[in-house]
């Protein structure tokens, strides 16, 4: 069994070293490629390290599509969820999430409370910390208003819906996306 | 192959799932990556707003850490400006330094977060380098500036767009069939064998370090040999690339990448062998790849009964339009018709070019110089030289439309 080097891509660490990079890399005896048809060089995998690296830096952790209940009311539901750990194939209730999958759980009007795992692993078992940063939220309604993050803590995120008068929004539909990091 | 004697760059596509790794799998990496960097976010970062703001997470595709975060600067209260520097390092290297490319910010998501009540940000300016939002919060009867936390995110351009070929990735890439175990380990079994049983097989110690220096020195020369005869043609060449680009003078282009100018060399290539009708059709395809469809050509032998638009003086006279002098003489017997799908609209000035100048310059090289060339398009895509019918033939609406007016 392959252990990877580094840390998973939610922890942010990585660098183009991680991959495999060096400053320095070069093809055995400074020379070229022997056939460019099948051989991948030292200019060649210089690249692709340093763009994976400056890739997992920004890519987003979670994106998330969520429909408040406010009338039942009961708890909201995830219409899609896309981790880095897998997608979601169907839409679920937010609190009966599927397992790796964040929680939901509704506060008021327009009003949710997202709750991740503080650990993920990756496809080959390596867990790494999972802290929230930088969450994004957007309001989905055909008339004016906001939905509006809060990092609650490390691991949770609240989002409340407003209208444009600051009015808690019934029913709100939103999008949440969310970094990660150290 | 991967690790021990052979895992040397360059690496050589192909072997075990467990040792190697195919040209295939090497494309779909190549072809995802550069897909995934052209929308990932340039920077995603968290800044509060004070008389002194405090970037408090920053993530960039140039580094994480505040150490590579924009200046953050107050203009007023709700109204911050962010500056990043005109060039950022990247970790691509000259000579083992950094090598900086220009920053460039295209558009910016942003939130507001939560502070006892709701808080918008909203993207004031932007600038390849700097960045200015305004922040407002609910102060119970209006949005007012409001200094508060935010989150966003960036989008743009830094490295150069990727492509493929930055990946060593290319259309025609194939698992590598002459080193499918590592010469060095071919050398070192050859070494072994010649030592015979008087001398260690240990993999450790002296014998076995200078059989490994040996196998790797000779390996280097079975790997310069094999160099060499893939640089005696264009399809493989890579060190003498640009002696063929000038030798069968082929157009180029700054934006070509080099498994582009190695196909098209390719491609003419082809042409020294003549103009017969498989070999009209590989250059083609070589030169055009998933745009290429097909040629079509005018044959049979029934000359009572020639295609359509054969025309000459006295029996069987055509149209005065394409009559040079003494009448019209026309055959569909010396007409190649290359049909060419169109590609979707990022790729076409690509397909243009190949189309407008590889192609032209392909042909006029390949057939004889008596030929004239012209294209057309219809709903079905790009043509040469007339239309294509079901049957093959050419309408004579096609040769009206080639008529320059």
């Amino acid at each position: 069994m392959t252990t990877p080097t580094g840390s998973p891509a939610w922890v942010r660490s990585s660098a183009f070293d991680t991959y495999g990079g060096d400053a320095n890399k070069s093809n055995y005896q400074s020379q070229g490629v022997v056939n460019p048809r099948t051989d991948v060089g030292a200019e060649g995998f210089s690249r692709l390290v340093a763009d994976v690296a400056a890739l997992v830096r920004t890519a987003e952790f979670c994106s998330m599509l969520v429909q408040c209940d406010d009338v039942t009311p009961g708890p909201p539901t995830v219409l899609n969820c896309r981790l880095m750990t897998g997608v979601a194939a169907t839409s679920y209730v937010g609190n009966a999430p599927p397992s790796g999958f964040p929680s939901v759980a509704r506060n008021g009007n327009g009003d949710v409370s997202v709750t991740f795992a503080g650990s993920y692993s990756d496809e080959y078992g390596v867990a790494g910390t999972f802290i929230v940063k930088d969450p994004v939220a957007n309001l989905v309604a055909s008339s004016g208003g906001v939905s509006v993050p809060e990092r609650v803590s490390s691991a949770v995120i609240r989002v409340r819906s407003f209208d444009l008068s600051a009015v808690a929004v019934s029913n709100a539909k939103f999008t949440l996306t969310v970094g990660s990091g150290s | 192959m991967f690790g021990g004697f052979g895992g040397i760059l360059p690496l050589r596509l192909g072997g075990s799932a467990t040792l190697g790794w195919a040209a295939s799998q090497h494309a779909r990496l190549a072809a995802d990556l550069a897909s995934a960097s052209r929308t990932a976010p340039l920077a995603s970062l968290t800044v509060l707003l004070a008389a002194t703001p405090a970037v408090e997470s920053y993530h960039g595709r140039n580094g994480s850490g505040l150490a590579f975060a924009p200046t953050a600067a107050l203009l007023a209260t709700g109204r911050l400006r962010l500056t990043w520097p005109n060039a950022c390092a990247a970790e691509l290297f000259l000579d083992g330094v950094a090598i900086r490319f220009p920053w460039t910010t295209r558009h910016v998501v942003a939130s507001g977060h939560y502070n006892a009540a709701p808080v918008i940000a909203t993207v004031a300016a932007i600038s390849p380098t700097i960045i200015d939002i305004n922040v407002y919060k609910w102060n119970g009867a209006a949005w007012a500036l409001s200094n508060e936390r935010i989150s966003l995110r960036t989008f743009g351009d830094w490295l150069p767009e990727a492509r493929i070929g930055d990946y060593d990735g290319a259309t025609d890439k194939v698992d590598c069939n002459t080193e499918t175990e590592p010469y060095v380990w071919l050398w070192y079994q050859e070494f072994t064998a010649m030592l015979g049983s008087a001398f260690s097989n240990a993999q450790t110690g002296i014998v076995h370090a200078k059989k490994l220096t040996l196998a790797r020195f000779e390996a280097g020369k079975t790997r310069a040999v094999e160099r060499a005869r893939c640089n005696s043609v264009p399809a493989t060449a890579d060190d003498c690339l640009e002696q063929w680009v000038e030798c069968l003078k082929v157009p180029t282009r700054d934006s070509d990448q080099r498994w582009q100018i190695r196909q098209r060399c390719a491609a003419k290539f082809k042409g020294a062998i003549g103009a017969t009708q498989s070999n009209i059709d590989a250059a083609c395809s070589a030169l055009l790849g998933s745009g290429f469809i097909t040629t079509i050509h005018q044959t049979g032998s029934d000359l009572d009964h020639p295609p359509l638009l054969t025309y000459w003086p006295g029996i069987n006279p055509g149209p005065t339009q394409m009559d040079l002098g003494g009448g019209t003489w026309s055959s569909e017997r010396a007409h190649i018709t290359v049909v060419l799908v169109k590609p979707p609209p990022s790729q076409l000035s690509d397909f243009l070019y190949q189309s407008n100048v590889a192609l032209f310059q392909q042909l006029d090289r390949l057939l004889p110089a008596k030929c004239g060339f012209n294209w057309t398009t219809s709903v079905q895509g790009f043509l040469l030289d007339g239309a294509a019918h079901s049957d093959g033939s050419i309408s004579q609406l096609d040769f009206d439309g080639l008529t320059p007016s």
